[in-house]
């Protein structure tokens, strides 16, 4: 079941939600809360001249997320200029704001892209939408331009919305993990 | 729970990857944001618990592509908040 803006609101304002900076009210439509890009971006490289290839293998023994973070990515900061995304580019990109759903919230969400973007052929995520319950702190973004024009980003724009749904009970981890394994019994 | 972990720099000043030893000694790394870490230690959820092991719930999905590991339980420590 998808939030309202009334059950949004009503969520952060007990607690069940919590979005920091809080969003004004001019941040929500009548069933989800938009949020900002942060100036912080990081770009992916690749290893570019005749006779080597950069093949990432992440199900590979021993592969190591910080190692190939450290060795080929680049870390951008968008000014007062903004940061180009041109065609085919990708970026990864966080929300100005910290979210959290507490796990006994009975919240998830989605984040999704904005129409106003998305005509521009900017997508926010790669078939990663789900906030799942628990969850804390900025969110990622896959931020990609799939069309033709060149498109600026700027620190502060609106560039995706969330959409809070109902989860039909509380996780485990809700309970300390103390009913663990019974329906297995 | 907090569960060890190394602690090294993500992409951003807010983002931190914490490297975690799952209880068979797979090294399991996951990007976290500085609110899921409380000194050297990254805070999951207790699942549930087996032979001195612990099945626990990391705050995001590792390099892997789990959410949920087994580590040893001596090598966690409840938080003070419980």
């Amino acid at each position: 079941m998808v939030l309202t803006d009334r059950e949004i609101e009503s969520a952060i304002k007990h607690g069940h939600i919590r979005i920091d900076p809080a969003p004004d009210v001019t941040f929500y439509s009548s069933t989800s809360v938009d949020l900002t890009l942060s100036r912080f971006l990081s770009v992916w490289r690749t290893a570019n001249f005749p006779g080597l290839d950069t093949v990432v293998s992440p199900a590979a023994a021993g592969y190591q997320y910080s190692q190939l973070a450290k060795t080929f990515s680049e870390p951008r900061e968008i000014g007062s200029d903004g940061y180009i995304l041109g065609p085919n580019a990708f970026v990864l990109g966080w929300t100005a704001e910290t979210i959290e759903l507490p796990s006994h919230s009975r919240l998830a969400a989605r984040v999704e892209g904005k129409s106003s973007l998305a005509r521009l052929a900017i997508g926010v995520h790669i078939t990663a939408p789900t906030i799942h319950a628990g969850f804390k702190g900025q969110i990622q973004l896959e931020l990609w331009n799939h069309g033709p024009l060149q498109v600026k980003l700027m620190s502060g724009m609106r560039v995706c919305q969330l959409i809070f749904e109902q989860t039909l009970g509380t996780p485990e981890k809700g309970y300390s993990g103390q009913f663990f394994a019974q329906s297995k019994k | 729970m907090n569960v060890p972990c190394k602690i090294v720099d993500g992409l951003t000043p807010a983002e931190k990857i914490a490297i975690v030893e799952s209880a068979d000694g797979q090294i399991e790394e996951v990007a976290v944001s500085k609110e899921n870490l409380s000194g050297e230690s990254l805070l999951a959820d207790e699942i549930g618990r087996h032979e001195g092991k612990v099945l626990v719930e990391l705050p995001r999905e590792t390099a892997s592509g789990r959410w949920r590991i087994w580590v040893k339980d001596s090598e966690n420590r409840h938080s003070a908040a419980g």
